[in-house]
């Protein structure tokens, strides 16, 4: 599912030479990401250690075992949840592409007064926060007969990203110039052929914006899960994790909540690292070179 | 007679490329929208003008009193103020660090890839455990920054961030920005790709700064993904509450409630579902105005530069 | 030369639609899956909420155990049993909130029958009207053997104390004696009898 077209003939990419000037931008990107993954340390030592070890977590490194860990992975039934999150945020983000692409096609392109508050309706949504909607939501989703499975929270995942999607590529959209279009239109191309093979390629750096920051979000959120879903097997991930915690009496344990935090981000920092190529060659050659 | 054009009202659309057809395409995203979305927050607003409680069913019209109840207690004055203050602090950090960090990406060193996914690393991480983690950041004395305080020799235990009032609010807006200014960096790598390699090198040729290629190349440029930005951290600010929840509960005081964190307070704590409605009613409307204004503002700007 | 235009058809599909057909796909795939949850659905005899339980039960057990008590079909019918959901104290507020707005929704869906929670958030939500009055729901005779395990407010018997309902005693629910759990049933419950047969049942006097 390469992005990007791969160019034989596209030129190695020249690295700066190591000036003075370049050195300090070497370092101060080297510092910031030091002092940005520095909290994070704290959960990856804390996941080390034994469910039971109740020393603070700020006493980094001062065990190294995977019996938390272990505790979590059988403990959630990792593959199950990892399945029902993978497809869940898969099937909601393929979806949110095209919805929200070809939503924004109409916005974007039509200069009429409807167009326009048809853009500000969609962002309009932004402003509304879930958890206040999400008794009349759960009402709705009743009296329309949706059964409570493990897909329903797609549902509301997709409705929720809509208003920043939709906004998100008529903006881009804007900046793709009508004169491809118009040519496509002379050559005879239909509607659909103009968008799906014309601009729809040419949204990639908005498209792979979207993918990230709505993935993100729907892998990670807790919330639509634990309102519609009973069943232990049908939990995703955050759900899973977070039945670790507890309150006074029964305090989380936070060795294990630790080790299932990074088992849950697990997937995420290795898709982003493995497609870091995709990520170059589809920004690049989404761009619209003049 | 023949030739002249067929009269269409004015304003309609009369483009032969971009036909009135292309609504269609609008069906499903709408659909979904309008049923999912909006018809709830319709009955949201229905409640606004009720006694309802959240659970019993059998309430009654009270017309605006919530309304009137919300403005004269004080509490809306009192969130207001701090979620302006949070605003603005996440979306100046939030965007000039993204803007930043994005541009040095955006040059030609090495490990691209690398620096890219630690910058993004804290948005991966689910906001609870984020929460947790950085209370123990901000401990006075044995936490991670109290310690390093007193490595240095200064008092590590007078540092509390967290439990004065005067910072907590700034304290959980750096949390915020810690874990969202990854977001932002992402969306401004991809709006600088769009910007032409050549453009740049004409203005080396010409004997520009790097400062100067910056604000007048590369800026202008880019207008568009620093709209889209700023709208989206100055609406996500103004939504905030998960830090004030998880790391303060609106303490101390009331110096970190922001206006959402008031609303569930008064529909979960208090249990007046009526008022807290009239309450976001009104917080709706205020954010809308303001994201109105700023989607003026910058599109204008846009449109000059 | 039929053929040819079939399979040139299929490609000129997949060559510019692969998106949509993908999403479509995943819509199909969805929208089947939905429609067969909900004609195998089993029919739904009763919806609990233990909050704040702290149990190592499973809700599956707890489900078995009524169902075979109250003769119901498990093939065909089901319980649900929800026991994860924390309103007091939760080191997380945001998952406080999560609860909360479960619990709400459920109400507000008339989805919930009975539910326990600790005494102080169960008084507290009396005054929002959440209880029925059990002394309409449940039968003389369990009342008196319950008598002083009752919780009542002005003239309403509004829950039981957990104490006094030894299958929830055997679960290890509300275990710590400095705060009591107490039982009751939702107002707008869609299943009395239902309900009824579980007080029973959790007062250890079931039909078995």
């Amino acid at each position: 599912m390469a992005f990007g077209k791969k160019k034989d003939d596209r030129e190695k990419e020249q690295y700066l030479k190591l000036t003075p000037k370049t050195i300090l931008l070497y370092l101060v990107i080297i510092l910031f990401c030091v002092i940005v993954i520095s909290p994070l340390v704290i959960v990856f030592s804390s996941s080390l250690r034994s469910p039971e070890n109740q020393t603070s977590p700020l006493a980094l490194f001062i065990e190294f075992t995977g019996a938390s860990y272990v505790r979590a992975f059988s403990n959630m039934n990792y593959p199950a949840e990892l399945l029902n999150s993978i497809m869940t945020t898969a099937g909601s983000v393929l979806i949110i592409v095209i919805f929200s692409t070809m939503a924004a096609y109409p916005i974007g392109r039509i200069k009429t007064k409807l167009a326009r508050f048809l853009y500000f309706f969609f962002i309009s949504g932004l402003i509304i926060p879930s958890q206040m909607v999400i008794v009349p939501i759960a009402q709705t989703l009743n009296r329309l007969g949706v059964p409570n499975t493990r897909f329903t929270p797609m549902i509301m995942f997709i409705t929720c990203s809509l208003p920043f999607s939709v906004f998100l590529f008529s903006g881009f959209m804007k900046g793709v110039p009508v004169e491809i279009e118009e040519s496509a239109y002379i050559d005879g191309a239909s509607l659909g052929k103009r968008f799906w093979s014309v601009v729809f390629p040419l949204l990639q750096p908005a498209i792979v914006s979207c993918v990230i920051t709505q993935g993100l979000w729907i892998w990670n959120d807790y919330f639509y899960p634990m309102v519609f879903i009973t069943k232990k097997a049908q939990y995703s991930l955050p759900v899973g994790m977070l039945q670790f915690l507890g309150d006074k009496e029964n305090p989380a344990q936070w060795n294990i909540l630790f080790a299932a935090c990074v088992l849950c981000a697990l997937p995420l920092i290795v898709i982003f690292l493995a497609l870091q190529k995709q990520f170059v060659n589809g920004i690049a050659a989404g761009a619209v070179k003049g | 007679m023949a030739d002249m054009p067929k009269k269409k009202r004015k304003g309609a659309n009369t483009s032969l490329v971009f036909t009135n057809k292309m609504y269609i395409f609008l069906i499903p995203a709408l659909a979904m929208f309008l049923v999912f979305w909006i018809y709830p927050v319709l009955q949201l607003f229905y409640y606004s003008i009720t006694n309802f409680n959240g659970i019993n069913y059998d309430f009654d019209f009270v017309g605006l009193k919530n309304y009137s109840k919300v403005l004269s207690n004080g509490t809306l004055t009192n969130s207001l103020k701090n979620t302006m203050i949070y605003a603005v602090f996440t979306v100046v950090l939030s965007n000039v660090i993204g803007m930043a960090i994005a541009m040095i990406l955006n040059t030609r060193i090495r490990f691209k890839g690398f620096f890219r996914t630690c910058a993004y690393f804290p948005a991966l991480f689910s906001a609870i455990v984020v929460g947790f983690i950085w209370s123990y950041v901000y401990m006075p004395g044995a936490g991670m920054i109290g310690n390093l305080l007193t490595n240095i020799g200064l008092d590590g235990t007078a540092f509390n961030p967290l439990g004065n009032f005067r910072t907590a609010l700034y304290a959980i807006a750096i949390v915020e920005v810690w874990k969202g200014f990854g977001t932002t960096m992402i969306i401004y790598l991809a709006g600088l790709q769009t910007v032409d390699e050549s453009l740049l090198e004409a203005g080396r040729i010409d004997g520009c700064t790097e400062w100067q290629l910056i604000r007048k190349i590369k800026l202008p440029l880019i207008s568009s993904t620093v709209t889209i930005n700023v709208i989206l951290s100055v609406i996500a600010g103004l939504k905030a509450f998960d830090y004030s929840f998880i790391m303060t509960n609106g303490g101390p005081g009331k110096s970190t409630k922001t206006l959402m964190f008031q609303v569930y307070e008064t529909a979960f704590t208090d249990m007046k579902m009526g008022r807290a409605s009239a309450f976001s009613v009104m917080a709706f409307a205020f954010i809308i105005l303001i994201t109105v204004i700023m989607l003026f503002y910058l599109n204008k700007r846009e449109v000059e530069l | 030369m039929n053929k040819k235009n079939f399979t040139n058809k299929l490609y000129y599909l997949w060559l510019y639609y692969k998106w949509p057909l993908l999403a479509g796909l995943v819509a199909l795939f969805v929208a089947v899956y939905s429609l067969a949850a909900v004609f195998t659905k089993k029919e739904t005899v009763l919806s609990v909420m233990l909050i704040d339980c702290h149990t190592d039960v499973t809700p599956e057990r707890m489900e078995a155990d009524f169902l075979l008590d109250g003769g119901f079909d498990p093939g065909r019918q089901q319980a649900e049993f929800v026991t994860n959901l924390l309103f007091s104290d939760a080191e997380s507020g945001s998952y406080t909130m999560t609860s909360l707005s479960r619990f709400l929704a459920d109400i507000g869906s008339e989805k919930l029958d009975v539910c326990a929670m600790l005494e102080e958030d169960f008084l507290k939500y009396d005054n929002s009207e959440t209880w029925m009055d059990l002394s309409s729901v449940m039968e003389a005779e369990l009342l008196d053997k319950l008598e002083a395990f009752l919780v009542k407010k002005d003239g309403r018997v509004i829950g039981i104390y957990t104490d006094g309902l030894p299958v929830l005693q055997g679960y290890g629910c509300y275990g710590n004696p400095d705060s009591r759990g107490i039982l009751g049933v939702i107002y707008n419950t869609p299943h009395r009898e239902a309900a009824e047969k579980y007080l029973r049942f959790a007062a250890g006097d079931g039909l078995q």
